[in-house]
């Protein structure tokens, strides 16, 4: 029989079972990452300062990554990034996650006009993609890291929003809410005691996915100049450094910080799929 | 000669539960024989198996079965196609919703044809005679809908005219009445009872329903966690059962006759 | 129909309305000053002021709102600071540029994302699915604009597949009489094929990266819901019929399985006219609105790009309504919810 033959009659012999693998590789690649993030520039600092090196040297043992056109060791760089790029994916997560949440909880559970105004602000929002509605604010606020993390997690909050308001609708519904109510309890309490709790899993998975966003939009941010100015090390702005460079040949400045994003941004994903697999 | 026999029939799941163990059964030529149990009894594991349609990740482990003498599954593997079809519980979710059911009785009759080596011609006028044949009285308005738009009951009469336009030699029906109303249900009972006896076809007719079981068959199989605790004229199960669980499903039919 | 018709339409005029009101918020009332970024890091606090009165940026802010509203109905959407000459003009006539690589590339991403979703689906939980979703995970945690530059200096570098990007024509091609404003079909028009095929090849380039870039979510969406309808109810009675695989591919699966798609259309067309445009536009030269914003944004060019995310807003409601439509015609079990 085909393969195709035997999927389309859906008993499928040796089918592989949904492997946790990836997902521990994925957590043993950003656990490395933030450990060498912490402990590089720690002993060897963080590649800021010009070394006595020359340019544009190709990736060797003493310079893993090879060397930027000003002789900074764009290993130290990438790992002094680590701080900023995935500490940053975290912090808009977890903020995304919290803001998100309470307003999601709050607009399901007080009247109608509270949750109709609350939608059609999301609504608004939604009709931007998160990177342009992130360039906008930041372009408005000034050039600098921090209004670019507050702007990429500002446009990642209405999609929570409306996320958790559904989830905590549906449990709103739910008994144990209508006895709470029987029994007198008010209405903030009924937000904070029974719908946010259960209502943040789904948007707990959905922040692990945020942070990879976030990661890859404040990159791109920087890469535009509006997020970390140079000489900061961080991995949007160092590929714009490179851009020069790898036109002309020498494809490791940009290549490297690359593939940083890449892997950082690949694990939140991987695990933010593993989690919605596990908590189903 | 018997029609079907299925024999020491195992299903498990890929990760080692057994659903069904060591089932047998047999049907003769023109007879409705019952499969009778509680939800999640292995009933309809049973049903899907004989024309392997178990969900990914079940499969039979092991079993013989043959139809009018042709073995179809020999220790556990399918060796042929069996000449059975089947109609489902939930009829409507069981018709294809983007199709109408014009399209959808063209599409097995051209199918049906392909086989058979007849023509393409006159398959619109087939597809009415089939839908006036399962006592559908204005099928030209049926053709034209998709089956949300129509009631259960008429999609099970549509699943009955696609089954039976197959020329089966057995039919299976999984608790075809399942969810419809009373009258309706005593529509498509009588139905099938009338295709058989104008086909001479075999049904295996599961329910979880002693009642409607009463009325259909002559024998049934009482299941139990997947095993096979009885099986026997349905006139002995009911004045004498010889399992303590059979009697207790009976009390608990005879309890709510008119449930469903 | 038409009473739905109109609340559709109050709903997106609500929408386009609601769209020039946040962009208006972001920009005028978040703490920042438009006229010190634009003036520049250096300029003098006189320099500033000046700018401010020249574009009425010192009066109340009420005044400021009803004039920006005003105009916006007028679809005059201010003055650019860099260049002097209306936003609204400047962006009209770069605008075909972005549609034909959008589109180009839109293509690119429905055919790649259908075809990955189906073949994901039809192996669903064995190896190739397991490659497949792997490369769903890296296509969307990479970088567009780290693959743009990579793409650039292996296919032009090192290998020479496609020529420099620098623009929508290579050197030495004049551009086509325009009719439609797509280089390709205009090069068509006056039977120019030489043109038409040096257009195409060097749209090409980036409306594949455009292509990949958005392709993940429609794999994801179209291996999803072709797995539930294989595995649905309808399929298993085409399958005790025995039907062809075929045959159960197409009428049960892909006819059931694309409808989502069409929704999830908007989306992903959003994300290839705005996502990673600005940023694949720049690096490819290519003249269309994604650079026009990248350029402003280099010149502190506020209004200009407050011009270009207006823009993106209104397009993506608009292009959700007629989504919407289409659904409505494809799916007959909405169409029948409506009455129809
Ligand atoms: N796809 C599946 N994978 C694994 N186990 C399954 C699957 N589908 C059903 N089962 C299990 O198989 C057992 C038998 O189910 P089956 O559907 O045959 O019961 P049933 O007798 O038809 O019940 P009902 O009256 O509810 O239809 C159940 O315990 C069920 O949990
Ligand atoms: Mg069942």
């Amino acid at each position: 029989m085909t393969p195709i033959d035997n999927a389309l009659r859906g008993n499928v012999a040796g089918r592989m079972r949904p492997g946790d693998s990836f997902a521990y590789a994925a957590f043993g690649v950003l656990a490395v990452l933030i450990a060498m993030g912490v402990v590089v520039p720690l002993l060897y600092g963080d590649g800021d300062v010009a070394m006595k090196t020359q340019g544009l040297l190709p990736p060797s043992w003493e310079h893993p990554f090879g060397t930027d056109r000003y002789g900074r060791d764009i290993f130290l760089r990438s790992m002094a990034a680590v701080r900023i790029d995935v500490t940053l994916g975290f912090a808009v997560a977890l903020s995304v996650l919290v803001f998100g949440s309470i307003v999601g909880a709050l607009s399901a559970t007080f009247g109608r006009t509270v949750d109709m105004v609350i939608m059609r602000i999301t609504d608004v929002f939604l009709a931007f993609p998160a990177v342009v509605l992130a360039l906008i604010i930041t372009a408005s606020l000034g050039k600098s890291a921090w209004f670019a993390a507050i702007a990429v997690a500002i446009a990642y909050t209405p999609p929570m929003v409306r996320l958790s308001r559904s989830k905590a609708l549906e449990i709103r519904s739910a008994d144990y809410v209508a006895a709470g109510r029987l029994s007198g309890a008010s209405t903030v309490g009924l937000a904070f005691r029974h719908v946010l709790p259960n209502a943040v899993k789904y948007p707990f998975v959905q922040s692990t996915l945020v942070a990879s966003w976030a990661i890859l939009d404040f990159a791109a941010l920087s890469f535009l100049g509006v997020g970390v100015q140079p000489p900061t090390p961080e991995w949007g702005s160092m590929i714009a450094e490179g851009v020069g460079d790898i036109l002309l040949g020498s494809w490791w400045p940009s290549f490297f910080p690359g593939s940083m994003i890449l892997l950082s941004a690949a694990s939140f994903q991987i695990i933010g799929d593993w989690l919605d697999r596990r908590l189903r | 000669m018997t029609l079907l026999s299925v024999e020491g029939l195992s299903i498990r799941t890929a990760d080692g539960h057994t659903l069904v163990r060591d089932f047998a059964l047999d049907v003769n030529p023109g007879e409705i024989v019952g499969i009778v149990g509680e939800s999640g009894s292995g009933k309809t594991m049973t049903a899907l198996s004989l024309l392997g349609l178990l969900p990914a990740g079940v499969s039979v482990a092991c079993g013989d079965a043959s139809l009018s003498g042709r073995p179809f599954l020999r220790d556990g593997r399918v060796c042929e196609r069996p000449n059975a079809t089947m109609i489902f519980q939930n009829p409507t979710a069981a018709l294809n919703p983007t199709m109408k059911i014009e399209a959808q009785l063209i599409r097995l009759l051209t199918f049906l044809g392909k086989r058979r080596g007849t023509g393409r011609r006159g398959r619109r006028a087939r597809a009415e005679a089939l839908l006036e044949s399962v006592g559908i009285h204005e099928p030209r308005a049926v053709l034209r809908r998709y089956p949300h738009q129509l009631s259960g009951g008429m999609n099970q009469r549509v699943m009955v005219a696609m089954a039976v336009a197959a020329e089966p030699s057995l039919l299976i029906a999984d608790e075809p009445t399942t969810g419809l109303d009373v009258t309706v249900q005593a529509q498509i009972l009588e139905l099938i009872r009338s295709t058989v006896a104008s086909r001479g076809i075999g049904v295996l007719f599961v329910s979880h329903d002693m009642g409607v079981i009463a009325q259909t068959c002559r024998r049934v199989a009482v299941m139990y966690h997947g095993e096979l605790r009885e099986f026997a004229d349905v006139d002995d199960v009911f004045h004498a059962p010889r399992d303590a669980y059979t009697e207790e499903l009976l009390a608990s039919t005879l309890e709510q006759p008119s449930e469903r | 129909m038409l009473r739905s018709g109109l609340a559709r339409s109050g709903i997106a005029v609500v929408g386009v309305v609601g769209v020039a009101v946040l962009i208006f918020f972001i920009t005028r009332l978040l703490p920042g000053d438009p006229a010190r970024v634009a003036a520049g890091q250096y300029a003098t606090d006189a320099q500033v002021e000046q700018l401010r009165r020249q574009y009425g940026l010192d009066q109340p802010v009420l005044v400021q709102f009803g004039r920006y509203m005003v105009d916006f109905f007028r679809l005059d959407l201010g003055t650019s600071i860099r260049t002097g000459q209306p936003v609204t003009d400047e962006l009209l006539t770069r605008l075909p540029a972005t549609v034909e690589l959008g589109l180009l590339a839109l293509l690119i991403a429905v055919v790649l994302g259908v075809g990955l979703g189906v073949l994901a689906a039809v192996h669903r939980h064995r190896v190739v699915d397991k490659i497949i979703q792997l490369l769903v995970v890296f296509a969307s945690a990479a970088a567009v604009f780290w693959i743009a530059l990579l793409a650039i200096y292996l296919f032009v570098n090192e290998w020479g597949v496609f020529t420099s990007p620098i623009g929508r024509l290579p050197r030495g091609y004049a551009p086509p009489d325009p009719v439609t404003g797509f280089y390709v079909v205009d090069a068509l028009l006056a039977g120019d094929l030489e043109t038409a095929g040096a257009a195409l090849r060097t749209l090409l380039f980036p409306a594949m990266l455009l292509g990949l870039h958005a392709s993940p979510s429609i794999v994801k969406i179209v291996r999803s819901s072709t797995i539930r309808a294989l595995e649905s109810d309808y399929a298993r009675t085409s399958r005790s019929f025995g039907y062809p695989p075929g045959s159960i591919l197409f009428h049960d699966g892909l006819r059931n399985a694309l409808l989502p798609v069409i929704t999830n259309i908007g989306l992903v067309a959003g994300f290839v006219l705005a996502g990673g445009n600005v940023l694949i536009e720049q690096l490819y030269a290519w003249p269309g609105i994604g650079q026009y914003a990248y350029d402003s944004l280099q010149e502190n060019d506020l209004f200009a790009l407050r011009g270009y995310v207006i823009l993106i807003g209104v397009t993506y409601i608009l292009l959700n309504i007629v989504l919407e439509l289409a659904y409505r015609r494809a799916d007959p079990r909405v169409a029948v919810a409506e009455g129809r």
